[in-house]
């Protein structure tokens, strides 16, 4: 990245192999290297001289990016300055992505364009800075994590809806790795916690989530019955007609939850090709 | 209760329970007689329309009126049941009532898709029922004559 300046000069971003900021030149030639801390933040500077005895310049900052033991000034990048978060606008402020961040509020000062990606829309990483960032100004990448857990929740208990105890399973999956992405390396983490949601609510995930998908597909209006708990059709690639599967209600045929698996006629009619009971081990 | 399980590629025979179920109720296609199962797909539904239109309309001719309760799962076979049956059908969660009162509207009936069937006579008796779709009828305490009628399978040329 090049920047241009009023006065003629330009400075030019050197990316490192990680694909943070690693070194800076001047349209001197004069590089200085970027040195960062684990968060991303640049913490001291050096000349990429090979008489250079000592750093250049330091700076440090408080976990929201408020400049602490500055050196004579704030360089351009410092909080988060390794993913070239600038902080080079009036007041102090960081340009992140969609939005401008001011670390002495912790707050951005527009709302957040995704809607329910933190606590609330001007929030920064849902008052934890020190294990999320948010470099977009979009949301937390730990609310990213959990939605994306949450969808595969809802995605996996459909994909393998054939079986409700392969949709517990996703469940539990699910709800452990939610419970981690939200709390690995913050003092909300225990073990006690992450048990009980993999399994109690990753229990309760697993079948709820399948019973919602199962309902989306009844509110779509592929089984609208009270006889039938769900299902959906389907094309089969393999046989290359539709087939559908259902979870049906005991009957006087037999007395208990039973999955069907069937396909349809070009002419519509319904045959059934195998019976599973309510847990998905073949009966017929 | 004596139930009959009728099929146009075995005919009409006697159903006790699941487990001794030759062919399954309703009949999954690796059970189907070989036979049968060597048609092609419009033959089938073919032939399953002739046996099953034929066996409703004898019903109706001993017992008059039928009363006939469907649980309809798909939209497009709702649809079809008010196409088939203006003005003559109640809708409830997906269950679907109706009377046949004439051999005409026989065929109409055999040709809906619901998830399970019910037909009972005015009076209340059920004589016909299946659950999934038309490979699993069983008849009720069937007439003797009816259960002979159709004994054997049905001949395809």
């Amino acid at each position: 990245m090049w920047i241009g300046v009023s006065d003629g000069t330009w400075t030019r971003n050197v990316t490192g192999i990680g694909g943070d900021l690693a070194a800076i030149q001047t349209n001197t030639g004069a590089v200085t290297v970027q040195l960062t801390n684990l968060h991303g933040d640049v913490v001291a500077t050096a000349n990429d001289t090979t008489t250079v005895s000592s750093i250049a310049s330091f700076a440090d900052s408080t976990e929201f990016g408020v400049p602490v033991f500055a050196s004579a000034a704030y360089p351009r990048y410092g909080w988060l300055g390794g993913k070239e978060r600038s902080a080079d606008t009036l007041g102090g402020l960081v340009l992140m992505g969609a939005r401008l961040y001011n670390p002495l509020t912790g707050r951005f000062l527009q709302i957040d364009p995704v809607v329910g990606g933190n606590a609330n829309a001007y929030d920064y990483c849902t008052g934890d800075p020190i294990n999320c960032t948010d470099l977009d100004g979009r949301w937390g990448w730990r609310s990213v994590l959990k939605w994306t857990a949450l969808a595969g929740a809802v995605v996996g208990a459909a994909a393998c809806g054939a079986t409700i105890v392969c949709g517990i399973v996703v469940g539990v999956a699910v709800a452990a790795t939610a419970y981690v992405a939200e709390n690995a390396g913050t003092s909300n983490w225990s073990w006690t916690g992450f048990g009980l949601q993999a399994l109690g609510g990753g229990l309760e995930g697993g079948a709820g989530a399948a019973t919602i998908a199962a309902k989306v597909f009844k509110v779509h209006g592929f089984f609208r019955s009270k006889r039938v708990v769900g299902g959906f059709r389907y094309v089969s690639k393999s046989h290359g007609n539709l087939r559908y599967l259902k979870l049906d209600h005991p009957d006087h045929i037999r007395p208990y939850y039973h999955w069907v698996r069937g396909k349809i006629s070009g002419r519509g009619s319904h045959k059934a090709l195998y019976h599973y009971n309510w847990r998905g081990r073949m009966v017929e | 209760m004596n139930l009959y399980h009728t099929h146009p590629s075995f005919g009409t025979i006697i159903f006790r329970s699941l487990a001794e179920s030759p062919f399954g109720v309703p009949m999954v296609e690796d059970r189907y007689p070989t036979w049968w199962a060597d048609l092609d797909e419009r033959t089938q539904d073919e032939a399953i329309d002739i046996w099953f239109t034929a066996i409703i309309a004898e019903l109706l001719k001993l017992f008059g009126w039928l009363h006939v309760r469907m649980v309809v799962s798909f939209k497009e076979e709702r649809r079809r049941v008010e196409e088939k049956f203006p003005g003559h059908t109640r809708h409830k969660g997906g269950v679907a009532t109706l009377v046949i009162d004439s051999e005409e509207s026989v065929p109409g009936l055999v040709s809906i898709n619901p998830d399970e069937t019910t037909i009972s006579t005015v009076d209340g008796r059920v004589v016909l029922s299946f659950v999934e779709c038309w490979e699993g009828v069983l008849l009720h305490d069937p007439p003797a004559e009816l259960v002979a009628r159709f004994r054997n399978p049905l001949q395809i040329k």
